[in-house]
Order: structure tokens, then sequence, then C-alpha cells
């Protein structure tokens, strides 16, 4: 993993950039590799989706819900100066929902949370040598690791991004109903969604998923000077993530714009 | 609760309500449908997978639009621009009849197109599996925004170009108007005057017309009847009257043909003579109208039929002048 200046000039953060996606890349091959190859510690797959799926699923239904709620109620607002006319505000929303804000901006949060923790785990324990002694024993790192951590990143992120989804609808509907008396049953109007638009979502959610436990594990493997280096390692890994995410999302939604027929806007 | 069984349960959860939004979202579609193919010249805005309705309710969706380029079709024998594949649920087939109309319409002011659907008529056949009908197309907004874009800048050279024109003429209107005003002004009593005048006459014309319709109206009543029943005569004559003119001409043609060239001759010269008689007797009653000889003088001069009439009046009193001159 390479060390990296803390203040970098520009050349400096451009070669930066180019070296981390080039670490990230490897560490997601060999992560790939050992995913079906490699043998991991009995029930640390499983104590990894507690930890990241159990365990945010308070943080991340709250924040869906005030997300949900502030972009139905700016709608809401910039619809009644345009036209007031709400019989399509639950149409639109859902759609932009299924099809992007549920996985891309769930996502975002999720990366905070869990990106950050999986960060300082692994840089924590690459400061203090434990990583080192585990390439001692033979063992690699990404397989003891970052594989349990990645698995349970991708099947729990899709969880929980699928769990904030549902709950940005409903505070949606609630505000909906509340600020602009849309009724439940003409904001629950699954006209412009078809199953290709879940399918997009749902990919997102698998991609964003293992996109954050693999830019966070890459951060943390490249952790170096002691406490101060985990919490840079910390940082960098939230900044990463959600810097893959947008990314990653730009890249989905062009390809799904083409692949995946759309009804109605957007 | 383990952990094992704590993510499990998250996970079911999950699955859970993504498989019933999946339900709910495809459960529509599950359904059976039928194709139906809808052919328009210009569908708007519809896309695939747009909805169907009819009323507000969604009974399907546009499966796949075709562009055909009024190729001719052999089946309908039309030549559609663009033909529609519809797919429609089963459990409403026998609402849809063959004069159903399907038109294009939009979910709200700014909504998406959809296509809708007027059932028809329901004392109609239903429609049927894969029928092919023509769409009604929607108002072609654009093509109307185009025109009077094209319009309002054709006015606005005209009016940029001919602002002196326009000013001078908007001058002169106004001009024309006030004098207009005035002048109704000026003779108001007169005009008033010549209004009454001219009810009056248009009444006393109605009256006039309405009086002379009446009367007209009798006589040619009664001269059509007349021309009918004389028309009813001839009508009746004319056959056995055509009957005796061709009877009449059979034999004076066979007449003719009985004579001989000698007396065909003879009958020339009879006429020739005749026509020669009546020279003479023209000549001479020409030769009477003018006055010349006793007749003429006779019948011409009224001085000598006074004296005749005269003398005879005389002899009626005095018959004795027959016999003896005074």
């Amino acid at each position: 993993m390479a060390a990296r200046t803390k203040d970098p000039s520009i050349i400096d953060a451009a070669k930066n950039v180019v070296t981390d996606a080039r670490d990230v890349f490897r560490v997601f091959a060999r992560t790939l590799y050992y995913l079906f190859r490699g043998k991991r510690e009995k029930g640390e797959v499983a104590r990894q989706m507690f930890a990241i799926g159990n365990e945010s699923l308070f943080f991340m239904c709250i924040t869906m819900a005030f997300i949900g709620a502030i972009i139905t109620f700016q709608t809401g607002l910039q619809s009644r100066k345009l036209l007031p006319d709400f019989s399509l505000m639950g149409a639109t929303y859902l759609k932009l929902l299924v099809r992007d804000l549920a996985a891309s901006v769930g996502a975002l949060p999720l990366a905070t949370r869990v990106g950050a923790g999986i960060a300082a785990e692994i840089g924590s324990m690459v400061v203090t040598d434990q990583v080192d002694a585990l390439r001692m024993c033979a063992a690699d790192p990404i397989d003891y690791l970052v594989v349990p951590r990645f698995i349970a990143c991708v099947v729990m992120g899709t969880v929980i991004l699928i769990i904030g989804g549902f709950v940005a609808y409903g505070s949606g509907l609630l505000v909906a109903n509340l600020a602009f008396d849309v009724t439940p049953s003409t904001f629950n109007n699954l006209m412009y969604l078809n199953l290709g638009d879940v399918a997009l979502g749902f990919f997102k959610c698998l991609t964003y998923g293992a996109a954050i436990a693999v830019v966070s594990a890459q951060r943390g493997l490249a952790t170096f000077g002691g406490s101060e280096g985990v919490g840079w390692a910390t940082t960098e890994a939230v900044v990463g993530s959600s810097f893959a995410i947008i990314v990653l999302n730009l890249i989905i939604s062009t390809f799904g714009y083409f692949l995946v027929p759309s009804v109605g806007p957007g | 609760m383990s952990v094992e069984v704590r993510v499990g349960v998250l996970i079911l959860v999950a699955l859970g309500l993504l498989g019933a939004f999946i339900f709910v979202l495809g459960g529509v579609e599950l359904g059976d449908q039928y194709s139906v193919y809808v052919d328009f010249d210009n569908p708007g805005n519809v896309q695939p997978g747009a909805s169907v309705n009819v009323g507000s309710i969604r009974v399907g969706e546009v499966e796949g639009i075709e562009y055909w380029g009024q190729r001719l079709d052999p089946d309908t024998g039309r030549r559609p621009m663009i033909r529609m594949h519809v797919r429609i649920d089963t459990e409403v087939q026998d609402t849809i009849h063959e004069d159903a109309l399907f038109y294009v319409t939009s979910q709200s002011v700014l909504g998406e197109s959809i296509l809708s659907i007027d059932p028809g008529n329901p004392e109609k056949p239903t429609l049927e599996d894969g029928a092919i009908v023509e769409g009604v197309d929607p108002p072609r907004l654009d093509l109307a925004f185009a025109m009077a874009y094209e319009l309002l800048e054709g006015m606005t050279d005209l009016l940029r170009d001919n602002r002196e024109d326009l000013g001078d003429l908007l001058s002169s209107a106004a001009s024309a108007i006030r004098r207009a005003d005035e002048f109704l002004a000026e003779h108001d009593d007169r005009l008033d005057r010549i209004m009454e005048n001219v009810e009056t006459a248009t009444s006393q014309t109605n009256e006039l017309l309405t009086t002379a319709n009446d009367t007209m109206n009798g006589r040619v009543q009664r001269v059509l009847r007349n021309l009918d029943s004389t028309l009813a005569r001839v009508s009746d004559d004319i056959d056995p009257l055509m009957t005796d003119v061709r009877s009449l001409t059979a034999k004076a043609d066979d007449a003719m043909d009985a004579l001989g060239p000698e007396q065909r001759q003879q009958i020339q010269d009879i006429l020739a003579e005749a026509d020669r008689s009546v020279t003479d007797a023209r000549a001479i009653v020409a030769h009477i109208r003018s006055g010349r000889g006793s007749v003429g003088a006779f019948v011409m001069d009224e001085e000598i039929y006074d004296d005749v009439q005269e003398m005879l009046r005389d002899l009626k009193h005095n018959p004795w002048k027959l016999f003896w001159r005074e």
C-alpha cells in the first residue's frame, strides 16, 4: 500500500487518486479471489453482518425518514409554484426513490457509518502490527479481514438500503398527506415504475455495498502513522466511499438509462 | 436471540418488503393479456411501457411502437405511419368493443402521455385478440405552436417594416372616424327621419308584396290548374291522335304509292294551276284593297259606301223613286 503526504500538492493529489484507484482495484480483485477460494473464521461473517446491518438500522431509518420527508416537502413546494397539481407527486417520487435516491442517497450515510468503522478497525490492526502478524502466519489479511466485511457489507448494505427506501417512502407519504393534502392512495402510484427500475435500484444497492467495503478496507490497510493515521484513514475511507458511490451512480445510471427502459419522467 | 438470528430476521424483513413491492408492482401485469394493434399517423409522446387506461383505470400497457412509414398493410388495406402494440388485461376484454376509440391523452396537465380507451357500444362485438384498429391522433400542439410562431413572426416583420405606413393608416382611420362621428352628430335629426322613412317604406313594401303575393298566387294557381287539366286531356287524347296521324300518314303514303307517274304529273299540273289561280286572286284582292275598279271603290271608298247607304235609306222611305224619277 502506498504511503502519502499529509499536505499534498495538486499533482501529488492526482497521483494519490491514481494510486488509490489502482490499490482499490487490486484489493477488489483479491477480495473476489478469496471470496471463492479463501477460508474464513466461523461466525465472522455473521458478526460483521450484525455490526453493519442491525446496528446501522436505527441510524439509517432515521436518516432516510428525514431525507424522504425533506425531498417530498421540497418537491411539493416547487410543484406548487409551478403547477398546483400533486396527482403525480407520489408516482414521480417513487420513481426517483426506487431508481436512484434510496440507493444513492442512502449509501452516503451508510458509508459514513460503515466505511468509517471498517477503516478504523482495519487501520487499528495495521498500526498495531496485527496485520503483519497475520501475514507472518501466512494468512492473507484480505481473506481474513476484508472478505467477511465485503460479504456483510454487500448483503446487509443492500438490506439496509431497501429498508431505508421503504422508510423514506413512508415519510414522504406522510409529509405529502400532512403538508399538501395528497391522499395515500394518490401518493401510492406505481404508474411510472417497472421491474427494470427495481432491478436497477437493487443493482446499485449491491454495488454501493461492495464499494463501501472495498474502499474502506483499502484505506484501512493503507493506514500508517499510529492513531493519527487511523484518523486520517477513517476520514479518507468516508470521502473515498462517498466519491466512489457518486462515480458509480453516474456510471450505472448512464448504463441504466440505455439498458433499463424507463416509463414516465426520469 | 443469537446474532445469526437477528441478522436473518433483518434480511427476511428486507426480502419480504422487496418481494411484496415487486408483487404489487408487477401484479397488474402478471394477469393474462391480449394484444391489440392501433394505427396512428402521430401518436404524440406515448412511449413503450406507457399506461393504457379506461377512464382513470389502468387496464394494460403499450408493449411497443413500430414505424410503418405508410407501407401498405395487406390485412387492413391501410397505410399506417405508426403501429402501436397494446397489451390489455383479458378480464376487461368483454367491455371493449369493435367501435372502441383509442386516443392519446395525458395523466395530468403536465403528465405522461398515455393511451386511453373509450370502450364503445356494448351492443357491438368485442375486440378480438390481435385486432388492428385505427387510433385517434392527438392534436399537434407542436405544429400549432410552430404555425402560430411563424404567424407572429410575419406580423412582427410587417409591423416593423411598415411602421410609418401603419401609423399614417391609423391616423387616417382615426380622422375618418372622428369626421363620421361629427357628421352623425350634426345630422342626427335628418338621419332619424331617413331611418323612419326607410322603415315606413319597408313596411309598405312588405304589405304590397304580401297583397301581390296573394293575388299572384291565386292566378298562378289557377293557371297551373288549367295547365294541369289541359295537359291531362292532351295526355288522354295524344295516343289516339297519334294513332290517327300515323294511320293518315300511312294512307297518304299508300295513296301516293298507288298513283302512277302520269297521275302525279296531272296533280303537279293541277297544283301549278291552283298556284297561278291563287296568284291571280291575290292580285285581284290587292287591286280591290287599293280601291281601284268598281268593286274596289265600293269596298274601300267610304264615301261611295255612305252614298249607297244613303240611297238605300232614301229608297226605304220613298220606294216610289224606283219607279219615278224626280
